[in-house]
C-alpha cells in the first residue's frame, strides 16, 4: 500500500505541476473570454453579447475619443441584460475613476429569455454560466474559469491555431474564411438558427429592467450611449418580425442614456462573418463611426 | 456523479483511503462502506431515487430468502413472479409507461379516433435499466438452483448497488460478484496499478475520443437537412466512435475502480469494432448485455434447440427487447430489428458463430479479406446507429436518404468544426484504433504485464492523462446513462 501511495503521489504531483505550467500559458489566444476575466479593473466599458464582443474594437475608440475603453462583451447565453451581468460589471468597473464613457449595445434578443417565464429571473440561462460563477473578474489569474468554465480543449492554450484571439482590451478578432461560399454557408446556419431559436424567445420586461438598472449604475460614472449593431437584412427581417416595436420598448432607457444611435438602417452596408457578427473591416468602420458620433454629440 | 468530474476525483480517493484503512478490521464494515458511498454517489443525481434502489434490493433479498425456505414448485414460481414483477414493474412505470401511453393514442389518432394522453412524465432514474437487470439475475439464479441465496444483507444490497457498475454495468451476475463480497480483499499493488491503467484508458476513451467525436456528431445529427452526404457520413461515423469510446471507456473507469477495491468486474467490451460479421459484433459489443438476455430470455424460449422457425421467432424477440431496454422510443426498436435482420441470414448460412476468435489472432496484421470484413460490418453498424441516435425513425430514414446521393463523395464541410479540429478528432480515433489493434488480445487494450519496466507504464499513463488534459472535453454526460 505505502509503496502504491508513493507512486500514485509522485505521479499526481508531476501531472500538477504540468497542469500548472500549461495554465500559466493561457493567454488571449487560449479562450474568448479567459482574459477579460483576469487583470485589473477597467473603465469606459464596451457592453453587450458576442456581437459587440466582435463588432466593437475598443483600440479604435481610443483614438478618437481620448479614453481607453475595454469591450465587456460576451456572448449571448451569458451576457443578455440581467442581474449575473449588471453584478459582473459591477465587479469589473474601476470605480475610482468618473468621466468614463460606456457603450451599451442592444438588440431584441438582450432583452429576451428564453426561460417558461421570461421575467422568472431564477430561471435565466446565464445563472449557469461563467459570468455568475466567476466572482471576481480582476484576478491575475482566474483558476476557477481555467478548471470549469474554459471553452473548448486547454490544447487550444498551447497550440494558439485558434481563430479567434482576445486582445488585450477585449476585442475578439475572428480570423476565418471570408470566401463568399463560407460566408453564405455560415450565414445560412445562422438565418435557420434564428429560425430555429425564434420560438423559444419571449420579451422579458425582467431584463428590461436590467438594462434600465445597468444604464442607471454606469451613469453614476460616465455616459451611457445606446448602440444597436447592424446585422445582415435577413436577420433584420426576422428580428423585426419578433420584436416589431423594439424601440418603443426602450424608449425609456434611450431617455436615461446620453444618446441612441442603431446602425440597422445601413445593414447592408457591412460585411458579417455569419450574419450575426460583424467581420473585423467592417467593425473598424462601425468603431469609428460610433466613435464620431459620440464625438459629435453635445455634452 | 460523473466519473469525469472533479466531484468524483474528490470522491474516489477518499472512498479509496477509508475502504482500505479498514481492511484490518470486518469485511461487514468495508461492505456497509461500499453500500454507504454507493448510495452516497448514485443520490448525488437525484436522492429520492435511492428509494428505487432499496425497494428493488429488498424484494429481491427476501425473495431469495424465502427461495431458500421452500421446495414446492409453484410456491418457487410465485416467488420469482413477486421478484419478476417488482423490478420489471418499475422499469415498466419508471421508463416505458409514457411510451406505451402515447404509442396507444398515436396508433388511435391515426385510426381517426383521439383519445387524452395521461403521461406521467417521470425522469427517468439513472441507470434504472442496468441494475434492476442485475438483481433480477440473481432471483433468477437462485430460483434455477445455480445461486445459494444469501443471508447477508449489507453484502446484497452492496452487490445491487455497487457503485463502479451501478449506473452504467457491465451488468453483473450474482455468480460472479456476489461471492467476492463474501471474502476478505487484500490490496493488491499490481491488481491496483492495472486499475489506474484501466481507468486512465477509459477516460481517454471517454473524454478524449468519444466527447470530441461528439461535437462532430451533435452539428450533423441536429442540423442533418443542411448537410451533404459526405458530412452526413462523417456524422454517422463519428456517432458510432462516439458511442463507442462513451459507453466503452465507461466500461473501463467501473472495471478499473471496481479493481482499486480487490474486485473483478466481467469484461464488456472485446474490441466489437474488429468484428467481421455482425454475429461477432454481438459476441463482442455490450457482452453482459447480450449474455444476459441469451441466458434469461433466449435459451429460456427454446433458443435453437425447436428448430429454424422458432430460434429465428427468439432471434427476433431478443434484438427487439435488448432494443427496447435502450430507450422508450420506436427508434431503439428499429435498431433491434435492423440487427436482427442483420443476424439472421448468418444464422440461417451457419455463419453466426464463424468467427470466435479475435482477428488475425496469430499474426500481426489483418489480411485483405479480413479487412473488407470489418469494414463492412462497420458500415453495417454505422448505419445501425443511425436509427439509435435520430430523434425519430422517420428522421433516420431521411438522414441515410440524404446521405445516400452524389454529394456523398464530395468534401464534407461541418459547421463550426475547424480543420484541425477535424485532424484531432481523426487522430484520436487511429490513436485508440491502434492501441486497441496492438492490445486486442488482452482483457483491456493498454493492460500491462506486472513485468513491464515501471518507468515504461507510467510513462505511458503520464502521456495519456496529459492527452485527456488537454485534448478533453468538459464533463459531458455518459450516452448509457439514459438506458
Amino acid at each position: 500500500m505505502k509503496k502504491f501511495i508513493v507512486h500514485i503521489s509522485v505521479f499526481s504531483l508531476l501531472v500538477t505541476v504540468t497542469i500548472l505550467a500549461v495554465f500559466s500559458r493561457a493567454d488571449g489566444h487560449s479562450d474568448q473570454f479567459y482574459l477579460k476575466l483576469t487583470g485589473t479593473q477597467k473603465s469606459n466599458l464596451i457592453l453587450g453579447t458576442s456581437k459587440a464582443a466582435q463588432g466593437i474594437q475598443p483600440e479604435i475608440l481610443k483614438k478618437h475619443l481620448e479614453v481607453e475603453p475595454f469591450n465587456y462583451a460576451f456572448a449571448i447565453y451569458a451576457s443578455k441584460y440581467g442581474d449575473v451581468y449588471l453584478n459582473s460589471i459591477k465587479s469589473k468597473l474601476d470605480t475610482t475613476k468618473s468621466d468614463q464613457v460606456f457603450i451599451v449595445t442592444v438588440d431584441p434578443w438582450s432583452i429576451s429569455s428564453t426561460s417558461k417565464n421570461p421575467n422568472d429571473i431564477d430561471t435565466f440561462r446565464e445563472n449557469k454560466s461563467f459570468l455568475n460563477s466567476v466572482k471576481e473578474p480582476s484576478n491575475s489569474a482566474n483558476y476557477n474559469y481555467l478548471i470549469n468554465h474554459f471553452e473548448g480543449n486547454y490544447y487550444n492554450i498551447l497550440s494558439k491555431s485558434s481563430p479567434a484571439f482576445l486582445h488585450d482590451d477585449g476585442w475578439l478578432e475572428v480570423n476565418i474564411d471570408n470566401d463568399s461560399t463560407s460566408v453564405a454557408n455560415r450565414t445560412l446556419f445562422t438565418i435557420n438558427d434564428y429560425k430555429k431559436n425564434l420560438k423559444k424567445y419571449n420579451y422579458s420586461s425582467a431584463r428590461l429592467s436590467y438594462l434600465m438598472k445597468t444604464i442607471e449604475f454606469l451613469s453614476t460614472y460616465g455616459n451611457v450611449y445606446l448602440v444597436r449593431l447592424p446585422i445582415h437584412p435577413e436577420l433584420m427581417d426576422i428580428e423585426n418580425t419578433y420584436m416589431p416595436d423594439f424601440d418603443s420598448k426602450i424608449s425609456e432607457a434611450i431617455s436615461s442614456s446620453k444618446g441612441y444611435l442603431d446602425l440597422t438602417n445601413d445593414n447592408s452596408g457591412y460585411h458579417y462573418i455569419d450574419g450575426a457578427h460583424l467581420h473585423k473591416e467592417s467593425g473598424a468602420k462601425i468603431s469609428l463611426r460610433i466613435a464620431n458620433w459620440i464625438k459629435e454629440l453635445p455634452n | 456523479m460523473l466519473f469525469n468530474s472533479i466531484d468524483f476525483a474528490i470522491f474516489l480517493p477518499i472512498v479509496f483511503a477509508i475502504y482500505w484503512a479498514i481492511n484490518r478490521g470486518a469485511l461487514k464494515i468495508q461492505n456497509a462502506l461500499l453500500v454507504l458511498t454507493s448510495y452516497i454517489f448514485y443520490g448525488w443525481w437525484d436522492w429520492r431515487f435511492l428509494a428505487l434502489i432499496i425497494f428493488s434490493s429488498s424484494v429481491d433479498f427476501f425473495v431469495g430468502k424465502a427461495l431458500s425456505k421452500t421446495s414446492v414448485k409453484h410456491k418457487r414460481k410465485t416467488l420469482l413472479l413477486v421478484s419478476i414483477i417488482a423490478n420489471l414493474g418499475l422499469l415498466g412505470v419508471f421508463k416505458y409507461y409514457d411510451f406505451f401511453v402515447q404509442s396507444f393514442v398515436d396508433a388511435f389518432t391515426f385510426m381517426g379516433v383521439n383519445l387524452e394522453s395521461n403521461s406521467l412524465n417521470i425522469i427517468i432514474p439513472v441507470g434504472i435499466s442496468f441494475y434492476t437487470f442485475q438483481t433480477l439475475s440473481y432471483t433468477i439464479d437462485v430460483y434455477r438452483r445455480k445461486l445459494e441465496p444469501t443471508n447477508d444483507a449489507i453484502a446484497f444490497f452492496a452487490f445491487v448497488s455497487f457503485f463502479p457498475q451501478l449506473v452504467a454495468g457491465p451488468i453483473e451476475r450474482a455468480t460472479n460478484l456476489l461471492p467476492q463480497f463474501f471474502k476478505k480483499r487484500h490490496f493488491d499493488y499490481n491488481k491496483a496499478t492495472d486499475g489506474i491503467g484501466q481507468i486512465i484508458w477509459g477516460l481517454f476513451k471517454k473524454v478524449v475520443v468519444a466527447d470530441n467525436c461528439a461535437i462532430i456528431a451533435n452539428q450533423v445529427f441536429d442540423n442533418y437537412t443542411q448537410y451533404s452526404g459526405s458530412a452526413l457520413a462523417l456524422g454517422a461515423v463519428a456517432f458510432a466512435f462516439q458511442i463507442y469510446g462513451d459507453f466503452s471507456g465507461y466500461t473501463d473507469i467501473a472495471i478499473g475502480t471496481g479493481k482499486l477495491f480487490g474486485f473483478n468486474l466481467k469484461q464488456n467490451f472485446a474490441y466489437p469494432y474488429f468484428s467481421r460479421n455482425i454475429a461477432e459484433f454481438w459476441r463482442r459489443w455490450h457482452i453482459s448485455l447480450t449474455s444476459w438476455f441469451k441466458d434469461y430470455v433466449y435459451i429460456p424460449l427454446g433458443g435453437s434447440k425447436l428448430g429454424k422457425t422458432k430460434a429465428i421467432r427468439n432471434i427476433f424477440i431478443v434484438f427487439l427487447i435488448s432494443g427496447l431496454w435502450h430507450g422508450a422510443n420506436w427508434t431503439f426498436v428499429f435498431w433491434g430489428l435492423f440487427n436482427a435482420l442483420l443476424f439472421i441470414p448468418l444464422y440461417l448460412a451457419n455463419r453466426n458463430r464463424r468467427y470466435l476468435n479475435i482477428v488475425a489472432i496469430d499474426r500481426y496484421i489483418f489480411s485483405l479479406r479480413d479487412f473488407l470484413s470489418i469494414l463492412t460490418t462497420f458500415c453495417l453498424t454505422t448505419i445501425g446507429w443511425i436509427f439509435f441516435r435520430a430523434e425519430s425513425i422517420t428522421i433516420a430514414l431521411d438522414y441515410i436518404k440524404n446521405m445516400l446521393n452524389a454529394s456523398l463523395f464530395s468534401m464534407p464541410y461541418v459547421f463550426r468544426v475547424g480543420k484541425l479540429e477535424a485532424v484531432l478528432v481523426l487522430l484520436f480515433v487511429l490513436i485508440m484504433l491502434s492501441i486497441e489493434w496492438i492490445g486486442r488480445r488482452k482483457k483491456y487494450a493498454l493492460s500491462f504485464s506486472p513485468n513491464t519496466n515501471l518507468w515504461a507504464r507510467w510513462t505511458v499513463y503520464y502521456v495519456i492523462v496529459v492527452m485527456i488534459f488537454l485534448f478533453g472535453e468538459k464533463q459531458q454526460d455518459f450516452v448509457y446513462f439514459q438506458f
